[in-house]
């Protein structure tokens, strides 16, 4: 019976493109039976429009990221957020630069390394828009995925990839476009690596021109009130539950 | 029958590895390559310790212990040099939320290494017009000197000890 549901189940999995992840196997004390936790999430794919969760989820999230994240932190009016992020912040100087609106000085990536939360939000990048590569962005983006799963091994991560800005001074169109598109396939292909979730911000909150609504933001690239409660409705529709992906078949 | 196929696969990594093992005739030359790159290795790790030991100078010279900080040698490519081979050797110091500068290069190709630089500087100040324009002046008046292919980069407020400091380090 259970065999034939594991094969029906890996036949659906092959025709929706996802490849089942074995995340867990174990053996009754007999030895009867084994037991596969198998994730069918597909992590090639942004994170699909869910239900709205409301605002306890939050208690369960930390956000970190550059100045972007900052307007959730401003407009987000969302109590007792673990919101965190750093003006102008380079990724590679996560551990030298200081948090903003904190007066004991601390890093975003000692916050990161002491966080335990079930859900980790990460919006980085936009200050890095103009290098020609993503290779080194990429290497110590991977090392803070690292570390928090060593740190916690159940976490969620969820990357959130940049949406696209109406201006970047100093990188005209299509310049801007193709080092979206640079930053964004890394950011992409570290998710499908280490089967973290992406959020793509660009599904929703565009206009016909393909970039952010104008409404949306102030200066080109930062959230407005209006654009933040978007960005902030965006971000509770988009909420893997692990219970729908994640099955436990016993054999 | 699964297991014949496991061992008919062993079998065969085992006669490729043994297939790839050296002969005699070429071990020397082999030997000449170890030696030759153990002496770049030892090259290179006297250039990172001088350029090292020089930036250091610089920070105490003009006073910036306060303001900045050393960066990890792993972090300065993904700064300044995008493609390898630029430089032999990079120290780097930086602020936070200011555009205080200290970097000292050897460089394997001149031109290009002050080329990354200058669009270093470029991008630094695109980002100091939105969040410290204040600081921009500094980078106005960034200081680029290069001796004997040694580059170094200075951005501070005093701009004439800056220059000077260059000057000495480069022995000008």
């Amino acid at each position: 019976m259970w065999k034939k549901v594991t094969k029906s189940l890996l036949l659906i999995s092959l025709f929706v493109n996802v490849t089942p992840v074995v995340a867990d196997e174990e053996e009754n004390e007999a030895g009867n039976y084994a037991c596969h936790v198998l994730d069918f999430y597909d992590y090639y794919s942004p994170v699909p429009w869910g239900e709205y969760v409301d605002d306890s989820y939050y208690e369960t999230a930390m956000f970190a990221g550059d100045s972007r994240m900052g307007s959730l932190y401003l407009f987000g009016d969302i109590e007792n957020g673990d919101i965190h992020y750093v003006t102008s912040l380079n990724l590679l100087y996560i551990d030298v630069m200081q948090v903003d609106d904190r007066e004991d000085e601390i890093t975003l990536y000692e916050l990161l390394d002491q966080t335990r939360k079930e859900n980790v939000y990460l919006l980085f990048g936009i200050n890095e828009i103009r290098n020609p590569n993503f290779v080194a962005f990429g290497e110590q983006f991977q090392d803070i995925i690292t570390m928090l799963r060593t740190n916690n091994p159940n976490v969620n991560i969820y990357i959130i990839l940049a949406y696209h800005p109406d201006y970047i001074s100093n990188l005209p169109e299509p310049a801007l476009s193709e080092h979206l598109l640079d930053l964004n396939t890394t950011l992409i292909d570290l998710a499908i690596r280490n089967h973290v979730y992406y959020l793509n911000p660009d599904n929703g909150m565009n206009d016909e021109e393909g970039t952010i609504i104008d409404d949306y933001v102030a200066d080109g690239l930062h959230f407005t009130y209006e654009g933040t409660q978007a960005f902030k409705d965006y971000i509770a529709t988009h909420v893997v539950r692990r219970d729908v992906y994640v099955k436990e078949i016993c054999e | 029958m699964l297991k014949k196929f496991v061992s008919s696969l062993l079998m065969i990594t085992l006669l490729v590895g043994c297939g790839s093992s050296t002969p005699s005739s070429s071990t020397s030359s082999t030997t000449t390559e170890n030696t030759t790159t153990e002496a770049k290795e030892n090259d290179s790790e006297k250039d990172l310790e001088k350029v090292k030991k020089l930036a250091s100078q610089i920070v105490d010279d003009l006073g910036l212990q306060e303001s900045v900080v050393a960066a990890k040698d792993r972090i300065i490519p993904g700064i300044f040099f995008f493609e390898e081979g630029t430089v032999s050797a990079s120290a780097f110091y930086l602020a936070d939320k200011k555009a205080d500068s200290v970097g000292v290069f050897k460089a394997n190709d001149v031109e290009a290494c002050k080329e990354c630089v200058k669009t270093y500087l470029e991008t630094l100040k695109a980002q100091l017009q939105t969040y410290a324009p204040d600081e921009i002046f500094k980078v106005d008046n960034a200081i680029v000197e290069e001796k004997d292919g040694l580059v170094v980069m200075i951005v501070c407020d005093d701009i004439e000890s800056a220059r000077q400091e260059a000057n000495k380090i480069l022995g000008k």
